[in-house]
């Protein structure tokens, strides 16, 4: 069963990827959603991990209890990938929420962080 | 004396009558000839009639009175057996190094649970952040700290605009790393640049001037 779940949080991030490249291919001034893409590449490695190393499952990104705490557990389970996944959780909300984020913020300046997060959330789990 | 005289006797018992059970046994085995087994492979621990090779390691030859096999099939099976037992051994060592990594991993949640008990004080968290934060060379800096629960802390590190930004999150990112590792709060620090927050209406709480 879990090992199912693993599986299918992985294709789900590689179907992210997809997408991701498209987009980076065809409309690289989204930048708003490209970055929102590239976080839940790393949310779906991140889960699969947690739950092959740990039998962990957290079901918020954020919450008082550590175990379903996302962030969290990042930060001391996985710390080596705490600051690439703090940037991308961080400005994937300011995307969402931060009205012409995309037009503040250039593929130029996000491009070497999304390419950094695609080859260390790859390692994963 | 006497407690010896006894146990040798029952042990005498017992090895006769193991023995005799053994006799008993001995025909219902068989063994396959050497002419039946050298075609096509067999599974590793079964033969061709089923009987297992481990207890075909108890057959005496001499009784069943059927072929030895030959010392190419044996020499087969024996390679057959240290692959197995090979396989079987790395798997025990991936087993022991996984939960060695479960017990740091469950260490660390321990100690983290009693170190929360210790710190689930808010404000004791913004002091900590304001703190990590006057460390970082952030441009013109203030924290907006908004009105939330006792188990809550959600604070805006506002700083001038600035080509560094991706920088300064960077550094944002080992303070709210802190944080986590130490409070047992829901929290939520986010870095802005002042003009992205114009128009922006939120209910603060207090503003923290660095």
């Amino acid at each position: 069963m879990s090992q199912n779940l693993i599986q299918r949080h992985v294709e789900q991030s590689q179907h992210n990827e997809d997408f991701l490249q498209k987009i980076l291919a065809h409309f690289p001034n989204y930048t708003d959603w490209i970055i929102t893409i590239t976080f839940y590449i790393a949310v779906h490695r991140v889960q699969a991990a947690l739950l092959k190393d740990y039998n962990l499952y957290p079901d918020r990104h954020e919450h008082p209890n550590m175990r379903r705490s996302r962030n969290k557990l990042v930060q001391i389970l996985y710390p080596a990938y705490w600051p690439s996944y703090y940037i991308l959780y961080h400005e994937s909300r300011k995307a969402r929420y931060v009205p012409n984020y995309h037009k503040r913020t250039k593929i130029k300046a996000i491009h070497e962080l999304i390419i950094n997060a695609l080859k260390l959330f790859k390692k994963l789990p | 004396m006497v407690r010896v005289k006894r146990w040798k006797k029952s042990r005498d018992e017992y090895m006769d009558s193991h023995l005799m059970e053994l006799q008993r046994f001995l025909p219902s085995l068989t063994i396959p000839l050497e002419e039946e087994t050298s075609g096509t492979p067999t599974s590793t621990l079964t033969s061709q009639t089923g009987t297992t090779l481990y207890s075909r390691r108890f057959v005496l030859l001499e009784e069943t009175g059927v072929t030895r096999p030959s010392d190419d099939r044996i020499s087969r099976l024996e390679s057959q057996i240290l692959a197995v037992s090979r396989i079987l051994t790395r798997e025990i060592q991936n087993l022991n190094r996984r939960i060695v990594d479960m017990e740091d991993a469950l260490g660390d949640i321990t100690g983290l649970r009693t170190d929360i008990k210790r710190r689930a004080n808010r404000e004791e968290a913004l002091t900590l952040l304001v703190e990590r934060l006057k460390s970082i060379a952030l441009p013109n800096p203030e924290v907006r700290v908004l009105k939330t629960g006792p188990r809550e802390l959600r604070a805006r590190v506002v700083i001038d605009d600035t080509e560094k930004y991706f920088d300064y999150l960077k550094a944002v990112a080992d303070v709210v790393g802190e944080l986590y590792r130490k409070y047992d709060l829901e929290m939520e620090v986010m870095l802005f640049q002042r003009s992205e927050l114009l128009g922006f209406e939120e209910d603060i709480e207090k503003t923290i001037k660095l």
